[in-house]
């Protein structure tokens, strides 16, 4: 018989136990082991890898589940009251918008009037201007990006968990 | 929507919630298989175990983003492999990236595993079932290794290894035909020793 049918054989047999083949290779599979008894045994000695490899079992520590717990429920706690934090920051910038945009005729004309008097260049009031609308964003700006830092020291905190 | 999907999609959205409880009842039905494959992953007892707690509190983060629709284990893997590559990545030692992800390395001696670490079976503790498997994982490539933890351990599909390894599925069968062939030698070596 030739070496490329017992190679054949060899890999339907590790292809059916990986994830199945089709209906004429399990026929000629079963046919070819039963008329060749080394590709038989091979065949044998592959089911006895695979059964050995699916009889392992490993155990987990009791204490790293209750770590594991204990670190979830920290960082569910963050996560929550940064989340609400979240919420009020974006509300209060929200609020602030509303507002200047409802009294952004009456502000125009009071950046206008109190340049005018000061001297100040018409540039530099409509800068100022803008700036005012952008304020209540680089306030969230800032808070979210002073926010980095905490988180990091918190995660710091929770590997003192072990 | 059959049953599976109506409780993954359940599970989906009590994942968006961010509720511990939730992800406590996971920890208990997850524990042995996620701590078992990081266990062959990392080939080390204490790196495997930050990495379970890791993986858990990833899933607590990006829980919103688990829409359902693939199983909930395979996502899981998923996380827990990142994150393994990414320490990997972070700390450039022991293993290369090249070697884990898609290396087809030598097939014989510790080629495959990381270098100088134990045994995943011999960190794994007294007790546990292994016998004759021990050490010959070890001769195994990397990722034959993992393809035959997931396939026969974890009993993921062909299709669901090929996506949480990011390979095709013809690199899949090729990885575990390659790791059973090494493996099955192995035993029967040990037999005649």
């Amino acid at each position: 018989m030739s070496e490329d049918l017992h190679r054949r054989a060899e890999q339907l047999k590790i292809d059916s136990m990986a994830g199945g083949i089709s209906a004429p290779d399990l026929q000629w599979l079963g046919a070819h082991l039963e008329g060749c008894p080394p590709c038989a045994q091979r065949a044998r000695a592959i089911e006895r890898a695979v059964r050995t490899l699916r009889s392992v079992t490993v155990r987990v520590d009791p204490a790293l589940l209750r770590t594991t717990r204990m670190k979830v429920y920290v960082r569910a706690e963050d996560l929550n009251r940064r989340g609400a934090r979240r919420l009020l920051l974006w509300t209060s910038c929200a609020t602030s918008w509303v507002w200047m945009a409802a009294c952004a005729l009456f502000l125009w004309h009071g950046f206008e009037r109190l340049a005018s008097q000061m001297g100040i260049p018409n540039w530099l009031w409509q800068a100022g201007f803008g700036l005012w609308w952008a304020l209540p964003l680089l306030i969230v700006g800032i808070v979210l990006s002073m926010q980095q830092p905490a988180v990091n020291n918190e995660r710091d905190l929770t590997a003192g968990l072990d | 929507m059959n049953s599976v999907e109506g409780e993954r999609e359940a599970l989906a959205q009590s994942l968006r919630t961010r509720d511990p409880e939730v992800i406590e009842h996971l920890i208990d039905q997850y524990q042995y298989r996620l701590f078992r494959y990081l266990i062959y992953l990392t080939g080390n007892r204490e790196e495997a175990e930050d990495l379970f707690q890791e993986t858990w509190i990833r899933v607590l983060e990006r829980g919103h983003r688990y829409d359902g629709r693939s199983k909930f284990d395979t996502w899981l893997f998923t996380i827990a492999r990142n994150l393994f590559i990414d320490r990997l990545r972070s700390k450039k030692t022991q293993v290369s990236i090249e070697e884990f992800s898609d290396s087809e390395g030598p097939e014989s001696g510790n080629g495959g595993s990381p270098r100088n670490v134990p045994s995943p079976f011999d960190l794994v503790s007294q007790g546990e079932v292994y016998g004759q498997l021990s050490g010959l994982m070890d001769r195994l490539p990397f990722p034959s290794r993992e393809a035959l933890v997931l396939r026969f351990q974890e009993e993921f599909s062909l299709e669901e290894i090929a996506r949480l390894m990011a390979v095709p599925i013809s690199t899949v069968k090729s990885r575990i035909y390659r790791g059973i062939a090494i493996l099955k030698e192995s035993l029967e070596d040990s037999k005649h020793e």
